[in-house]
């Protein structure tokens, strides 16, 4: 019989394309997420058949742990989030409830499970390289003893997850896995987010002659593919050493104004980049960059998607986009 | 310029009275919860002429700032948990959603901008058991559903606000509204859904739940312009909203699956997984105090409405 994983967060931008790795791994695949029936941009008919999709909420105390203890899954991956940083700046309690509490009520469902009879899966949580905060610049690209200095709302409810999961590791033998995910981004990552945000912006544009407005445009990311992200989960929930974090990033950096002027050139338009005070976010780390050698070493994971791979399939997939009846 | 705020203009409702107020002129402001994927299907054809503003209706200072941001004429609060089934196994969190949310709403109106006039979304779900057929603006609820109990408390806390705060707050009890863009988890677009998949080779079989049940069922288009009359009044009032017409689950899939060649009997079968735990009663709305007062008629009957989200199921199956 297939090793059945659970996805929390599954109808999400990274959840969807998880479920999509899981299932050609042969995995039976349930996803637990907000909506009844979600809107599932990134998956195709029968993958999203394949999926069994339970509908609740991370910060409901009661319905998760029905769906843990029937399903018992081998392996759980916990995606369920505020996973935008302006959102949880926002509404920072919200964030903390459903991003701290959540996991801290995502273990307690396994604690009663294991309670009843020898239940031990496999469980990955997935952080940020949020966590990091500010660093110098001989500290890149930032391994995982690198001290996490939360700057943002968001980087301190991560922090507090992967805390929070990782004594369940070292204090009970709970096999819990830590992901620190840097910047991912592909078709179905919603348009408020950096990247889909500058192609959808920048696809707007005339052929020449048009300005594409930026933000801070010094500052400088680490991006992957979220195939390559979703991967690194599977093999994480495979190979890695339950009580480790790691980073899952692709060790280079980039400045927001080089991406811009990558996603100008793969579009072929010609414009000025111009910078707009307003797009400024107010607290933002300047550079996040991480070093993947952990990963690499538990698993041989290597990404294979370039940026210019990721760019074309962003700059696809805004093309695609319907209207509804 | 009026400016009007719509939370749940993601759904159904919010994509249909977004259009309509655009036609008329509105600056139109959408309330949305920034996630990593965009349930923006419904408003894709509007983004251009919206705007979306980000808060959460379980955070009351996101409400308040938007609230305060935005300085609206005209507040639509649709936003809800809103299918019935889901409420009984998410009971609490539906009354965060559907009943608080509302007084989170009310609050940040109050505060942020008193003179604004605000639309509540009731549902017949409130009527439940009913005490009376057909049920109108008097007619004592008796919810059958935690949603339904929510929703009752969201109705009498607008009216609540009304009367202790003198503010214009009205309460629209909206009868079940219907179109192509209803969720897939509702029974009419369930069947319309599976009448195209069935048609197109890409199903085979439809599972319900009690056929016989009975729903007044009208096209949501039509309802949002009542949503909009209500707020136009002289003074705020409370309003039924329905056809006042019934047709069984039975009825519904015998025109859909008619409306595409084909016999609802050799797909349908019921699974009592699908029944409610306790069932509601004939709802059948008396609107005619929204015909005398607001002067407004449903426009498409049952048939054009199950015509028309089976042709725009049939479309959708085809071109994927």
């Amino acid at each position: 019989m297939a090793p059945r994983a659970l996805v929390t967060g599954g109808a999400g931008f990274a959840g969807q394309w998880l479920a999509r790795a899981l299932l050609r791994r042969g995995y039976a695949v349930t996803s637990v997420s907000q909506s009844a029936r979600p809107d599932l941009p990134v998956l195709d008919d029968a993958e999203q058949q394949a999926v069994r999709w339970v509908q609740d909420d991370i910060r409901d105390a009661g319905g998760l742990g029905a769906t843990v203890a029937e399903e018992r899954p081998a392996v759980i991956f916990h995606l369920a989030g505020v996973s935008y940083v302006p959102a949880a700046q926002q509404s920072p309690l919200l964030a903390y409830d459903v991003n701290v509490m959540g996991v801290a009520r995502l273990l307690g469902h396994v604690r009663a499970v294991r309670a009843q009879a020898p239940y031990d899966p496999v469980i990955v949580v997935v952080g940020s390289g949020e966590q990091y905060g500010r660093h110098e610049g001989g500290e890149f690209p930032l391994a995982e003893t690198a001290e996490q200095r939360p700057l943002t709302v968001y980087a301190a409810t991560k922090a507090a997850q992967e805390t929070i999961a990782l004594q369940a590791a070292r204090g009970e033998g709970l096999r819990v896995v830590a992901a620190r995910s840097f910047n991912h981004s592909g078709p179905g990552h919603a348009p408020h987010f950096l990247l889909p945000a500058l192609v959808s912006r920048a696809a707007a544009l005339p052929p020449s002659g048009g300005r594409l407005a930026l933000g801070n445009d010094s500052v400088t990311r680490d991006f992957l593919h979220v195939a390559d992200v979703a991967e690194a989960y599977c093999l994480l929930a495979e190979q890695g050493t339950p009580g480790e974090a790691y980073n899952v990033a692709s060790g280079e950096g980039v400045t927001v104004r080089a991406l811009a002027e990558r996603v100008l050139q793969r579009l072929g338009i010609t414009a000025e980049i111009v910078s707009d005070p307003a797009l400024v976010r107010p607290v933002d780390v300047p550079v996040l960059v991480g070093s993947p050698a952990r990963l690499q070493a538990a698993t041989g994971w290597t990404p294979r998607l370039s940026r210019d791979a990721i760019i074309d399939d962003l700059i696809r997939s805004a093309g695609s986009s319907h209207a509804p009846s | 310029m009026p400016t009007a705020l719509i939370t749940g203009i993601t759904g159904q409702d919010g994509s249909y009275l977004a259009e309509l107020l655009l036609t008329k002129g509105y600056r139109v402001v959408g309330v949305v919860r920034r996630s990593s994927t965009t349930p923006y299907e419904r408003i894709a054809h509007l983004v251009d002429r919206i705007e979306l503003a980000s808060a959460d209706l379980l955070d009351q200072t996101s409400l308040t700032d938007v609230v305060g941001e935005t300085q609206p004429d005209e507040i639509y609060n649709l936003a809800a948990q809103s299918f019935v089934q889901t409420s009984w196994n998410q009971p609490v969190l539906t009354g965060e959603f559907t009943a608080l949310g509302v007084t989170r709403m009310l609050e940040a109106m109050r505060k942020a901008a008193p003179k604004a006039r605000f639309y509540q979304a009731s549902s017949s779900e409130q009527f439940g058991k009913v005490v009376e057929t057909p049920q109108r603006e008097t007619t004592p609820f008796y919810p059958r559903s935690p949603y339904g109990v929510a929703k009752v408390y969201g109705h009498w806390i607008t009216v609540n606000y009304r009367e202790s705060f003198d503010l214009f707050a009205v309460s629209g009890i909206l009868f079940n509204h219907e179109s192509p863009r209803r969720g897939l988890e509702f029974v009419t677009r369930k069947v319309t859904d599976a009448v195209a998949r069935i048609k197109l080779g890409k199903a085979t079989e439809l599972r319900l739940g009690n056929l016989e049940a009975r729903r007044d069922w009208g096209f949501a288009g039509d309802y949002v312009d009542a949503m909009w009359r209500m707020l136009q009044q002289d003074t705020p009032d409370d309003y039924v909203i329905g056809t006042g017409m019934t047709y069984s689950v039975q009825q519904l899939c015998e025109e859909a699956f008619g409306a595409a060649d084909l016999d609802w009997r050799e797909y349908v079968t019921q699974d009592p997984r699908f029944f409610r735990p306790a069932e509601v009663d004939l709802l059948v709305a008396d609107p005619s105090k929204a015909k005398r007062q607001l002067g407004w008629e449903p426009k498409v009957d049952f048939r054009g409405l199950v015509r028309m989200m089976v042709d725009a199921d049939l479309a959708r199956h085809a071109a994927r």
